[in-house]
Protein backbone atom coordinates (compact mmCIF):
# COMPACT_ATOMS: atom_id res chain seq x y z
CA UNK A 1 0.00 0.00 0.00
CA UNK A 2 1.50 3.36 -0.97
CA UNK A 3 1.34 6.36 1.34
CA UNK A 4 -1.34 7.96 -0.82
CA UNK A 5 -3.41 4.78 -0.80
CA UNK A 6 -3.03 4.54 2.95
CA UNK A 7 -4.12 8.12 3.55
CA UNK A 8 -6.95 7.78 1.07
CA UNK A 9 -8.41 4.87 3.03
CA UNK A 10 -7.69 6.63 6.31
CA UNK A 11 -9.67 9.66 5.19
CA UNK A 12 -12.72 7.48 4.62
CA UNK A 13 -12.34 5.81 8.00
CA UNK A 14 -11.75 8.99 10.00
CA UNK A 15 -15.37 9.70 11.02
CA UNK A 16 -15.73 6.16 12.35
CA UNK A 17 -12.43 6.41 14.19
CA UNK A 18 -13.28 9.77 15.75
CA UNK A 19 -16.69 8.62 16.98
CA UNK A 20 -15.16 5.50 18.51
CA UNK A 21 -12.39 7.46 20.19
CA UNK A 22 -14.81 10.07 21.52
CA UNK A 23 -17.01 7.41 23.12
CA UNK A 24 -13.94 5.85 24.74
CA UNK A 25 -12.19 8.99 25.89
CA UNK A 26 -15.00 11.48 26.36
CA UNK A 27 -13.39 14.60 24.90
CA UNK A 28 -12.95 16.05 21.45
CA UNK A 29 -9.25 16.84 21.87
CA UNK A 30 -8.41 13.44 23.34
CA UNK A 31 -10.32 11.78 20.52
CA UNK A 32 -8.43 13.76 17.86
CA UNK A 33 -5.11 12.86 19.53
CA UNK A 34 -6.11 9.20 19.57
CA UNK A 35 -7.04 9.27 15.89
CA UNK A 36 -3.66 10.87 15.11
CA UNK A 37 -1.84 8.20 17.11
CA UNK A 38 -3.79 5.35 15.53
CA UNK A 39 -3.22 6.80 12.07
CA UNK A 40 0.52 6.97 12.69
CA UNK A 41 0.69 3.46 14.15
CA UNK A 42 -1.41 2.19 11.29
CA UNK A 43 1.00 3.71 8.79
CA UNK A 44 3.93 2.07 10.54
CA UNK A 45 2.20 -1.30 10.54
CA UNK A 46 0.52 -1.06 7.12
CA UNK A 47 2.57 -3.87 5.65
CA UNK A 48 0.95 -6.26 8.10
CA UNK A 49 -2.48 -5.67 6.57
CA UNK A 50 -2.82 -8.49 4.09
CA UNK A 51 -6.35 -7.73 2.94
CA UNK A 52 -6.71 -4.00 2.24
CA UNK A 53 -10.48 -4.38 1.86
CA UNK A 54 -10.64 -4.82 5.63
CA UNK A 55 -8.73 -1.57 6.27
CA UNK A 56 -11.45 0.09 8.36
CA UNK A 57 -11.86 -2.76 10.81
CA UNK A 58 -8.10 -3.18 11.02
CA UNK A 59 -7.45 0.48 11.82
CA UNK A 60 -10.37 0.42 14.28
CA UNK A 61 -8.62 -2.34 16.21
CA UNK A 62 -5.50 -0.18 16.38
CA UNK A 63 -7.55 2.77 17.57
CA UNK A 64 -9.21 0.77 20.34
CA UNK A 65 -5.77 -0.27 21.59
CA UNK A 66 -4.65 3.37 21.54
CA UNK A 67 -7.74 4.38 23.51
CA UNK A 68 -7.22 1.63 26.05
CA UNK A 69 -3.61 2.75 26.50
CA UNK A 70 -4.84 6.27 27.14
CA UNK A 71 -7.40 5.03 29.65
CA UNK A 72 -4.77 2.97 31.47
CA UNK A 73 -2.56 6.07 31.72
CA UNK A 74 -5.49 7.93 33.25
CA UNK A 75 -6.02 5.13 35.78
CA UNK A 76 -2.37 5.25 36.79
CA UNK A 77 -2.72 8.95 37.47
CA UNK A 78 -5.84 8.46 39.59
CA UNK A 79 -5.43 7.40 43.26
CA UNK A 80 -7.06 4.06 44.03
CA UNK A 81 -9.64 5.56 46.39
CA UNK A 82 -10.93 7.78 43.58
CA UNK A 83 -11.61 4.97 41.13
CA UNK A 84 -15.34 4.74 40.49
CA UNK A 85 -17.00 1.46 41.33
CA UNK A 86 -20.08 0.89 39.27
CA UNK A 87 -22.89 -1.35 40.47
CA UNK A 88 -25.29 -2.64 37.84
CA UNK A 89 -28.15 -0.52 39.10
CA UNK A 90 -26.05 2.69 38.91
CA UNK A 91 -25.85 2.80 35.10
CA UNK A 92 -29.42 3.97 35.01
CA UNK A 93 -28.61 7.07 36.99
CA UNK A 94 -25.70 8.17 34.81
CA UNK A 95 -25.82 10.24 31.61
CA UNK A 96 -25.57 7.86 28.70
CA UNK A 97 -22.03 8.82 27.64
CA UNK A 98 -20.74 8.30 31.19
CA UNK A 99 -22.60 5.04 31.49
CA UNK A 100 -21.04 3.72 28.29
CA UNK A 101 -17.56 4.71 29.46
CA UNK A 102 -18.07 2.78 32.70
CA UNK A 103 -19.16 -0.47 31.07
CA UNK A 104 -16.76 -3.38 31.32
CA UNK A 105 -14.35 -3.21 28.40
CA UNK A 106 -15.73 -6.26 26.57
CA UNK A 107 -19.22 -4.75 26.58
CA UNK A 108 -18.17 -1.17 25.92
CA UNK A 109 -16.26 -1.93 22.75
CA UNK A 110 -19.22 -3.76 21.25
CA UNK A 111 -21.80 -1.08 22.01
CA UNK A 112 -19.51 1.76 20.83
CA UNK A 113 -18.74 0.09 17.52
CA UNK A 114 -22.29 -1.12 16.88
CA UNK A 115 -24.35 1.86 17.96
CA UNK A 116 -22.11 4.92 17.84
CA UNK A 117 -19.50 4.23 15.21
CA UNK A 118 -21.90 2.59 12.78
CA UNK A 119 -20.22 -0.77 12.19
CA UNK A 120 -22.30 -3.77 11.18
CA UNK A 121 -22.40 -6.93 13.26
CA UNK A 122 -19.96 -8.57 10.84
CA UNK A 123 -17.57 -5.59 10.89
CA UNK A 124 -17.67 -5.41 14.67
CA UNK A 125 -16.91 -9.11 14.99
CA UNK A 126 -13.98 -8.77 12.61
CA UNK A 127 -12.65 -5.63 14.32
CA UNK A 128 -12.71 -7.33 17.70
CA UNK A 129 -11.66 -10.75 16.53
CA UNK A 130 -14.83 -12.32 17.99
CA UNK A 131 -17.53 -14.70 16.72
CA UNK A 132 -20.79 -13.04 15.68
CA UNK A 133 -22.66 -14.83 18.43
CA UNK A 134 -20.38 -13.40 21.08
CA UNK A 135 -20.87 -9.90 19.73
CA UNK A 136 -24.65 -10.41 19.77
CA UNK A 137 -24.76 -11.62 23.35
CA UNK A 138 -22.44 -8.85 24.57
CA UNK A 139 -24.42 -6.13 22.90
CA UNK A 140 -27.60 -7.45 24.52
CA UNK A 141 -26.00 -7.38 27.95
CA UNK A 142 -24.61 -3.90 27.37
CA UNK A 143 -27.93 -2.48 26.23
CA UNK A 144 -29.67 -4.05 29.21
CA UNK A 145 -27.24 -2.41 31.60
CA UNK A 146 -27.65 0.92 29.87
CA UNK A 147 -31.44 0.56 29.90
CA UNK A 148 -31.34 1.33 26.22
CA UNK A 149 -33.66 -0.35 23.76
CA UNK A 150 -32.33 -0.31 20.24
CA UNK A 151 -33.47 -2.47 17.35
CA UNK A 152 -30.96 -4.71 15.67
CA UNK A 153 -32.08 -5.86 12.24
CA UNK A 154 -29.03 -8.06 11.89
CA UNK A 155 -29.84 -10.48 14.73
CA UNK B 1 -35.31 13.14 28.09
CA UNK B 2 -35.60 9.35 28.04
CA UNK B 3 -32.71 7.01 27.35
CA UNK B 4 -33.51 6.68 23.64
CA UNK B 5 -33.67 10.43 23.23
CA UNK B 6 -30.32 10.65 25.04
CA UNK B 7 -28.90 8.15 22.59
CA UNK B 8 -30.22 10.11 19.60
CA UNK B 9 -28.79 13.36 20.98
CA UNK B 10 -25.41 11.79 21.64
CA UNK B 11 -25.27 10.08 18.25
CA UNK B 12 -26.24 13.37 16.61
CA UNK B 13 -23.52 15.21 18.45
CA UNK B 14 -20.92 12.77 17.15
CA UNK B 15 -21.86 13.68 13.56
CA UNK B 16 -20.28 17.12 14.06
CA UNK B 17 -16.63 16.37 13.39
CA UNK B 18 -14.11 18.85 14.85
CA UNK B 19 -12.12 20.99 12.40
CA UNK B 20 -8.83 19.62 13.79
CA UNK B 21 -9.74 16.21 12.38
CA UNK B 22 -9.39 17.59 8.88
CA UNK B 23 -5.62 17.84 9.33
CA UNK B 24 -4.93 14.37 10.71
CA UNK B 25 -3.15 13.41 7.51
CA UNK B 26 -0.99 16.52 7.64
CA UNK B 27 0.12 15.88 11.20
CA UNK B 28 0.83 12.23 10.55
CA UNK B 29 2.77 13.01 7.36
CA UNK B 30 4.85 15.52 9.38
CA UNK B 31 5.67 12.81 11.94
CA UNK B 32 6.60 10.46 9.14
CA UNK B 33 8.81 13.10 7.51
CA UNK B 34 10.50 13.82 10.84
CA UNK B 35 11.08 10.13 11.40
CA UNK B 36 12.66 9.75 7.97
CA UNK B 37 14.93 12.78 8.48
CA UNK B 38 16.10 11.69 11.91
CA UNK B 39 16.72 8.24 10.51
CA UNK B 40 19.12 9.79 7.95
CA UNK B 41 20.88 11.67 10.75
CA UNK B 42 22.07 8.47 12.34
CA UNK B 43 24.82 8.35 9.72
CA UNK B 44 26.35 11.72 10.82
CA UNK B 45 29.58 11.81 12.89
CA UNK B 46 28.94 11.73 16.61
CA UNK B 47 29.11 15.12 18.40
CA UNK B 48 28.33 17.12 15.29
CA UNK B 49 26.06 19.49 17.19
CA UNK B 50 26.12 22.17 14.54
CA UNK B 51 24.99 19.72 11.89
CA UNK B 52 22.17 18.52 14.13
CA UNK B 53 21.04 22.10 14.76
CA UNK B 54 21.14 22.89 11.07
CA UNK B 55 19.02 19.83 10.38
CA UNK B 56 16.49 20.96 12.96
CA UNK B 57 16.27 24.42 11.45
CA UNK B 58 15.86 22.90 8.00
CA UNK B 59 13.20 20.65 9.49
CA UNK B 60 11.03 23.45 10.78
CA UNK B 61 11.61 25.58 7.71
CA UNK B 62 10.60 22.81 5.32
CA UNK B 63 7.43 21.81 7.07
CA UNK B 64 5.54 24.35 9.07
CA UNK B 65 3.56 21.63 10.79
CA UNK B 66 6.59 19.69 11.91
CA UNK B 67 7.30 21.60 15.10
CA UNK B 68 3.65 21.36 16.05
CA UNK B 69 3.70 17.62 15.46
CA UNK B 70 6.94 17.22 17.38
CA UNK B 71 5.59 19.28 20.26
CA UNK B 72 8.95 20.97 20.83
CA UNK B 73 9.66 24.53 19.77
CA UNK B 74 13.19 25.77 20.46
CA UNK B 75 13.62 28.97 22.37
CA UNK B 76 9.94 29.28 23.21
CA UNK B 77 10.44 29.31 26.95
CA UNK B 78 12.39 32.57 26.75
CA UNK B 79 10.00 34.39 24.43
CA UNK B 80 8.16 36.31 27.15
CA UNK B 81 11.45 37.65 28.49
CA UNK B 82 12.32 39.12 25.11
CA UNK B 83 9.10 40.93 24.22
CA UNK B 84 5.98 42.00 26.11
CA UNK B 85 3.15 39.55 25.60
CA UNK B 86 -0.53 40.14 26.21
CA UNK B 87 -2.33 37.66 28.51
CA UNK B 88 -3.75 36.01 25.39
CA UNK B 89 -0.38 35.53 23.74
CA UNK B 90 1.18 34.37 27.01
CA UNK B 91 -1.48 31.66 27.20
CA UNK B 92 -0.83 30.76 23.56
CA UNK B 93 2.88 30.33 24.27
CA UNK B 94 2.18 28.23 27.38
CA UNK B 95 0.01 25.96 25.24
CA UNK B 96 2.67 25.82 22.48
CA UNK B 97 0.28 27.50 20.11
CA UNK B 98 3.20 28.89 18.12
CA UNK B 99 4.38 28.29 14.57
CA UNK B 100 8.15 28.55 14.13
CA UNK B 101 9.24 30.35 10.96
CA UNK B 102 13.03 30.96 10.84
CA UNK B 103 12.86 33.16 7.74
CA UNK B 104 15.58 35.74 7.15
CA UNK B 105 16.19 38.59 4.74
CA UNK B 106 19.27 40.79 4.51
CA UNK B 107 21.00 43.21 2.23
CA UNK B 108 24.64 44.23 1.83
CA UNK B 109 24.19 47.40 3.88
CA UNK B 110 23.99 45.60 7.21
CA UNK B 111 20.18 45.52 7.29
CA UNK B 112 18.77 42.20 8.40
CA UNK B 113 15.51 40.79 9.70
CA UNK B 114 14.73 37.29 10.96
CA UNK B 115 11.15 36.18 11.58
CA UNK B 116 11.43 33.62 14.38
CA UNK B 117 7.82 32.72 15.20
CA UNK B 118 4.25 33.59 14.45
CA UNK B 119 1.16 33.19 16.58
CA UNK B 120 -1.74 33.17 14.16
CA UNK B 121 -5.44 32.36 14.04
CA UNK B 122 -8.29 33.15 11.69
CA UNK B 123 -8.22 36.90 12.37
CA UNK B 124 -4.84 37.94 13.72
CA UNK B 125 -1.17 37.37 12.97
CA UNK B 126 1.55 38.09 15.51
CA UNK B 127 4.98 38.13 13.92
CA UNK B 128 8.02 37.89 16.21
CA UNK B 129 11.16 39.13 14.52
CA UNK B 130 14.66 40.40 15.24
CA UNK B 131 16.06 43.29 13.28
CA UNK B 132 19.36 45.06 12.81
CA UNK B 133 20.55 48.02 10.81
CA UNK B 134 17.83 50.43 9.73
CA UNK B 135 14.97 47.96 9.95
CA UNK B 136 12.32 49.38 12.29
CA UNK B 137 9.27 47.23 11.66
CA UNK B 138 7.77 49.23 8.82
CA UNK B 139 6.45 46.75 6.27
CA UNK B 140 4.64 46.16 3.07
CA UNK B 141 2.61 43.00 2.66
CA UNK B 142 0.63 41.22 0.02
CA UNK B 143 -2.13 40.41 -0.19
CA UNK B 144 -2.75 43.95 1.00
CA UNK B 145 -6.16 44.89 2.30
CA UNK B 146 -7.78 48.00 3.73
CA UNK B 147 -9.16 45.74 6.43
CA UNK B 148 -5.81 45.02 7.99
CA UNK B 149 -4.44 47.17 10.81
CA UNK B 150 -0.89 46.75 12.07
CA UNK B 151 0.72 47.62 15.40
CA UNK B 152 4.32 47.21 16.53
CA UNK B 153 5.67 46.31 19.98
CA UNK B 154 9.32 47.15 20.66
CA UNK B 155 11.70 44.68 22.30
CA UNK B 156 12.30 44.53 26.02
CA UNK B 157 15.61 45.84 27.26
CA UNK B 158 18.57 43.64 26.23
CA UNK B 159 16.46 42.01 23.56
CA UNK B 160 16.13 42.55 19.85
CA UNK B 161 12.79 40.76 19.42
CA UNK B 162 9.91 42.83 18.05
CA UNK B 163 6.25 41.86 17.77
CA UNK B 164 4.23 43.01 14.80
CA UNK B 165 0.49 42.39 14.99
CA UNK B 166 -1.78 42.35 11.97
CA UNK B 167 -5.48 42.50 12.78
CA UNK B 168 -7.81 41.47 9.97
CA UNK B 169 -11.03 43.29 10.68
CA UNK B 170 -13.45 41.87 8.11
CA UNK B 171 -11.54 39.36 6.02
CA UNK B 172 -9.64 36.30 7.28
CA UNK B 173 -5.89 35.89 7.61
CA UNK B 174 -4.66 34.65 4.21
CA UNK B 175 -3.01 31.27 3.82
CA UNK B 176 0.21 32.95 2.74
CA UNK B 177 1.64 36.40 3.31
CA UNK B 178 4.46 38.05 1.40
CA UNK B 179 6.21 40.37 3.84
CA UNK B 180 8.71 43.06 2.86
CA UNK B 181 10.55 44.91 5.61
CA UNK B 182 11.71 48.45 4.91
CA UNK B 183 15.14 49.71 5.91
CA UNK B 184 14.87 53.46 5.44
CA UNK B 185 14.15 53.97 1.74
CA UNK B 186 15.31 50.48 0.83
CA UNK B 187 13.42 47.22 0.85
CA UNK B 188 14.78 43.92 2.02
CA UNK B 189 14.07 40.78 0.00
CA UNK B 190 10.48 39.62 0.44
CA UNK B 191 9.77 36.84 2.91
CA UNK B 192 7.07 34.34 2.00
CA UNK B 193 5.23 33.19 5.09
CA UNK B 194 2.94 30.16 4.82
CA UNK B 195 0.65 29.72 7.82
CA UNK B 196 -0.19 26.28 9.10
CA UNK B 197 -3.87 25.81 8.21
CA UNK B 198 -4.41 24.19 11.60
CA UNK B 199 -3.81 27.60 13.19
CA UNK B 200 -5.66 29.73 10.65
CA UNK B 201 -8.78 27.59 11.13
CA UNK B 202 -8.90 28.27 14.87
CA UNK B 203 -11.78 30.30 16.21
CA UNK B 204 -15.48 29.85 16.89
CA UNK B 205 -18.50 32.11 16.70
CA UNK B 206 -21.19 32.14 19.39
CA UNK B 207 -24.31 33.72 17.94
CA UNK B 208 -26.38 35.80 20.36
CA UNK B 209 -28.60 38.20 18.38
CA UNK B 210 -29.73 39.80 21.63
CA UNK B 211 -30.91 43.39 21.99
CA UNK B 212 -29.95 45.33 25.10
CA UNK B 213 -30.85 48.80 26.32
CA UNK B 214 -27.87 50.83 27.44
CA UNK B 215 -27.87 54.54 28.26
CA UNK B 216 -31.28 54.86 26.68
CA UNK B 217 -29.98 53.40 23.40
CA UNK B 218 -30.69 50.01 21.81
CA UNK B 219 -27.72 47.87 20.87
CA UNK B 220 -27.81 44.44 19.24
CA UNK B 221 -25.17 42.01 20.46
CA UNK B 222 -24.80 39.92 17.32
CA UNK B 223 -22.15 37.42 18.30
CA UNK B 224 -18.99 36.71 20.26
CA UNK B 225 -16.04 35.35 18.30
CA UNK B 226 -13.45 33.47 20.37
CA UNK B 227 -9.98 33.18 18.86
CA UNK B 228 -6.73 32.00 20.45
CA UNK B 229 -5.31 35.54 20.26
CA UNK B 230 -8.37 37.61 21.23
CA UNK B 231 -12.15 37.75 21.54
CA UNK B 232 -14.40 39.94 19.38
CA UNK B 233 -17.83 41.14 20.38
CA UNK B 234 -19.79 42.26 17.32
CA UNK B 235 -22.63 44.76 17.63
CA UNK B 236 -25.20 46.60 15.58
CA UNK B 237 -27.06 49.71 16.57
CA UNK B 238 -30.64 50.83 16.18
CA UNK B 239 -30.93 53.61 13.54
CA UNK B 240 -33.28 55.38 15.95
CA UNK B 241 -30.50 55.78 18.54
CA UNK B 242 -29.54 59.36 19.36
CA UNK B 243 -25.93 58.49 20.16
CA UNK B 244 -23.16 56.46 18.48
CA UNK B 245 -21.57 53.85 20.71
CA UNK B 246 -17.79 54.40 20.84
CA UNK B 247 -16.41 52.44 23.79
CA UNK B 248 -17.61 49.70 26.11
CA UNK B 249 -16.53 48.69 29.60
CA UNK B 250 -16.78 45.01 28.95
CA UNK B 251 -15.57 41.76 30.53
CA UNK B 252 -15.96 38.09 29.67
CA UNK B 253 -15.86 35.52 32.45
CA UNK B 254 -16.01 31.73 32.45
CA UNK B 255 -17.37 29.27 34.96
CA UNK B 256 -13.89 28.67 36.36
CA UNK B 257 -13.55 32.26 37.55
CA UNK B 258 -11.31 33.44 34.72
CA UNK B 259 -12.18 36.98 33.63
CA UNK B 260 -10.80 38.97 30.71
CA UNK B 261 -11.18 42.61 29.81
CA UNK B 262 -10.51 44.83 26.82
CA UNK B 263 -7.28 44.58 24.88
CA UNK B 264 -4.90 47.20 26.26
CA UNK B 265 -2.06 47.27 23.75
CA UNK B 266 -3.46 47.01 20.27
CA UNK B 267 -6.79 47.48 18.55
CA UNK B 268 -9.56 47.62 21.16
CA UNK B 269 -12.47 48.50 18.88
CA UNK B 270 -13.22 49.09 15.23
CA UNK B 271 -16.00 50.59 13.15
CA UNK B 272 -16.65 51.49 9.54
CA UNK B 273 -18.47 54.31 7.81
CA UNK B 274 -20.17 55.85 10.89
CA UNK B 275 -18.71 56.67 14.33
CA UNK B 276 -20.46 53.54 15.69
CA UNK B 277 -17.82 51.06 16.90
CA UNK B 278 -19.24 47.72 15.84
CA UNK B 279 -16.46 45.41 17.01
CA UNK B 280 -14.91 45.41 20.49
CA UNK B 281 -11.86 43.33 21.31
CA UNK B 282 -11.09 41.51 24.54
CA UNK B 283 -8.27 39.29 25.69
CA UNK B 284 -8.87 35.66 24.85
CA UNK B 285 -10.46 32.87 26.88
CA UNK B 286 -9.54 30.25 24.29
CA UNK B 287 -7.10 28.38 26.54
CA UNK B 288 -8.91 28.98 29.82
CA UNK B 289 -10.58 25.57 29.86
CA UNK B 290 -13.92 27.12 30.80
CA UNK B 291 -17.10 26.17 28.99
CA UNK B 292 -19.80 28.55 30.23
CA UNK B 293 -19.13 32.22 29.53
CA UNK B 294 -20.84 35.41 30.68
CA UNK B 295 -20.46 38.82 29.08
CA UNK B 296 -20.76 41.77 31.48
CA UNK B 297 -21.18 45.42 30.45
CA UNK B 298 -20.53 48.03 33.12
CA UNK B 299 -20.25 51.23 31.09
CA UNK B 300 -20.24 52.83 27.67
CA UNK B 301 -18.82 55.94 25.98
CA UNK B 302 -20.97 57.71 23.39
CA UNK B 303 -20.83 60.36 20.70
CA UNK B 304 -24.11 62.23 20.60
CA UNK B 305 -25.37 62.54 17.06
CA UNK B 306 -26.06 66.25 17.42
CA UNK B 307 -22.55 66.88 18.77
CA UNK B 308 -20.38 65.34 16.08
CA UNK B 309 -18.66 68.65 15.44
CA UNK B 310 -17.47 71.09 18.06
CA UNK B 311 -16.97 74.73 17.10
CA UNK B 312 -14.30 76.71 18.96
CA UNK B 313 -13.81 80.43 18.41
CA UNK B 314 -10.19 81.09 17.49
CA UNK B 315 -10.52 84.59 18.99
CA UNK B 316 -12.13 83.87 22.36
CA UNK B 317 -11.51 80.14 22.78
CA UNK B 318 -15.24 79.71 23.50
CA UNK B 319 -16.46 76.19 22.72
CA UNK B 320 -20.06 75.12 21.94
CA UNK B 321 -19.75 72.38 24.50
CA UNK B 322 -17.07 70.24 26.11
CA UNK B 323 -16.51 66.56 25.18
CA UNK B 324 -16.77 63.86 27.81
CA UNK B 325 -14.49 64.44 30.77
CA UNK B 326 -12.95 67.60 29.29
CA UNK B 327 -12.51 70.44 31.80
CA UNK B 328 -11.24 73.15 29.44
CA UNK B 329 -10.09 73.88 25.89
CA UNK B 330 -7.76 76.70 24.82
CA UNK B 331 -6.63 77.80 21.37
CA UNK B 332 -3.81 80.05 20.22
CA UNK B 333 -2.96 81.22 16.74
CA UNK B 334 0.75 80.84 16.03
CA UNK B 335 2.94 81.11 12.97
CA UNK B 336 2.74 77.42 12.02
CA UNK B 337 -1.01 77.28 12.61
CA UNK B 338 -3.55 76.95 15.39
CA UNK B 339 -2.50 75.37 18.66
CA UNK B 340 -5.27 73.57 20.53
CA UNK B 341 -4.97 72.29 24.09
CA UNK B 342 -7.61 70.34 26.01
CA UNK B 343 -7.45 69.32 29.66
CA UNK B 344 -9.44 66.26 30.63
CA UNK B 345 -10.04 63.88 33.50
CA UNK B 346 -8.31 60.54 33.43
CA UNK B 347 -10.76 57.69 32.91
CA UNK B 348 -10.34 54.02 33.84
CA UNK B 349 -7.97 53.36 30.97
CA UNK B 350 -5.78 56.43 31.61
CA UNK B 351 -5.07 59.01 28.93
CA UNK B 352 -7.25 58.73 25.85
CA UNK B 353 -7.62 60.49 22.52
CA UNK B 354 -10.17 63.34 22.78
CA UNK B 355 -10.51 64.43 19.14
CA UNK B 356 -10.38 62.70 15.78
CA UNK B 357 -7.55 63.64 13.45
CA UNK B 358 -9.70 65.45 10.87
CA UNK B 359 -10.93 69.02 11.48
CA UNK B 360 -12.49 71.81 9.38
CA UNK B 361 -12.52 75.54 8.87
CA UNK B 362 -15.71 77.62 8.38
CA UNK B 363 -15.52 77.05 4.61
CA UNK B 364 -15.50 73.27 5.06
CA UNK B 365 -11.81 72.83 4.15
CA UNK B 366 -10.25 69.77 5.76
CA UNK B 367 -7.13 69.77 7.91
CA UNK B 368 -5.34 66.69 9.17
CA UNK B 369 -3.79 66.61 12.62
CA UNK B 370 -0.55 64.65 12.30
CA UNK B 371 0.93 64.85 15.76
CA UNK B 372 -0.63 64.83 19.20
CA UNK B 373 1.00 65.30 22.54
CA UNK B 374 -0.57 63.84 25.66
CA UNK B 375 0.97 64.53 29.05
CA UNK B 376 -0.10 64.43 32.66
CA UNK B 377 -0.91 67.79 34.18
CA UNK B 378 1.75 68.78 36.68
CA UNK B 379 0.43 68.97 40.18
CA UNK B 380 -2.84 67.16 39.41
CA UNK B 381 -2.76 63.39 39.09
CA UNK B 382 -6.36 63.28 37.90
CA UNK B 383 -5.86 65.37 34.75
CA UNK B 384 -4.05 65.05 31.46
CA UNK B 385 -3.53 67.40 28.56
CA UNK B 386 -3.94 66.66 24.86
CA UNK B 387 -2.47 69.27 22.52
CA UNK B 388 -1.81 69.55 18.81
CA UNK B 389 -1.10 72.12 16.10
CA UNK B 390 -3.37 72.40 13.08
CA UNK B 391 -0.81 73.54 10.54
CA UNK B 392 -1.76 76.34 8.19
CA UNK B 393 -5.12 76.90 9.83
CA UNK B 394 -6.79 80.27 9.57
CA UNK B 395 -10.39 81.12 10.35
CA UNK B 396 -12.73 82.62 12.90
CA UNK B 397 -13.54 79.26 14.33
CA UNK B 398 -12.36 75.67 14.02
CA UNK B 399 -14.60 72.63 13.84
CA UNK B 400 -13.15 69.66 15.73
CA UNK B 401 -14.63 66.15 15.91
CA UNK B 402 -14.86 64.89 19.47
CA UNK B 403 -14.60 61.16 20.00
CA UNK B 404 -16.93 60.91 23.01
CA UNK B 405 -19.39 63.39 24.45
CA UNK B 406 -21.27 61.30 27.00
CA UNK B 407 -20.76 58.31 29.26
CA UNK B 408 -23.05 55.72 30.86
CA UNK B 409 -21.93 54.04 34.03
CA UNK B 410 -24.00 51.09 35.29
CA UNK B 411 -24.33 50.26 38.97
CA UNK B 412 -25.60 46.83 37.99
CA UNK B 413 -23.81 45.29 35.00
CA UNK B 414 -25.79 43.98 32.07
CA UNK B 415 -24.95 40.28 32.03
CA UNK B 416 -25.44 37.99 29.07
CA UNK B 417 -24.81 34.26 29.30
CA UNK B 418 -23.36 32.79 26.15
CA UNK B 419 -25.05 29.60 24.99
CA UNK B 420 -22.81 26.58 25.53
CA UNK B 421 -21.26 25.29 22.32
Amino acid sequence: MTDDQYFGRLGQAKPLLYKTAFMYLGSESAAVDAVDEAAYKGWRGRKKLRQPEYFSTWITRILINVCNDALRRRLRELPMENLPQQAAEDYDSLPLADAVSRLPEELRQVVVLRYFSGLTLEETARALGLPRGTVTSRQKRALALLRLQLEDDEQ
Amino acid sequence: MDRYQEYQALAGRLEALPPALEYTEQRVRARIAARRRWARLIGLPAGTVAALFLMFVVLVNASTTTAYAMGRIPGLAGLAARVALSPSLSAAVENKYVQPMELSARDDRGNRVTVEYVIVDRKQVNIFFTASGRVTGEIEHTPATDNCVSSLTSPREDSALYKLTLDYLDSDVPAMLDLTFLAGDEKLPTLQMAFDPYFTQQGRVVVLDQWIELGGQRILIKDVEIYPTHVRVRLEDDPANTMWLHSLELTLADSLGNRVAAVKNGISASGSATPFMAVHMLESVYFSGGKDFTLAITGAGWLEKDKERLAISTKTGQADFLPRGVRSISVQQTAPGLEVCARAELAGQGMRQIFYSLCFDPLGNEYNIDQWRSVMVEGDEALFEESFTVEGFEGEYILLQPIETAYTSLDRPIQIDLPRQ
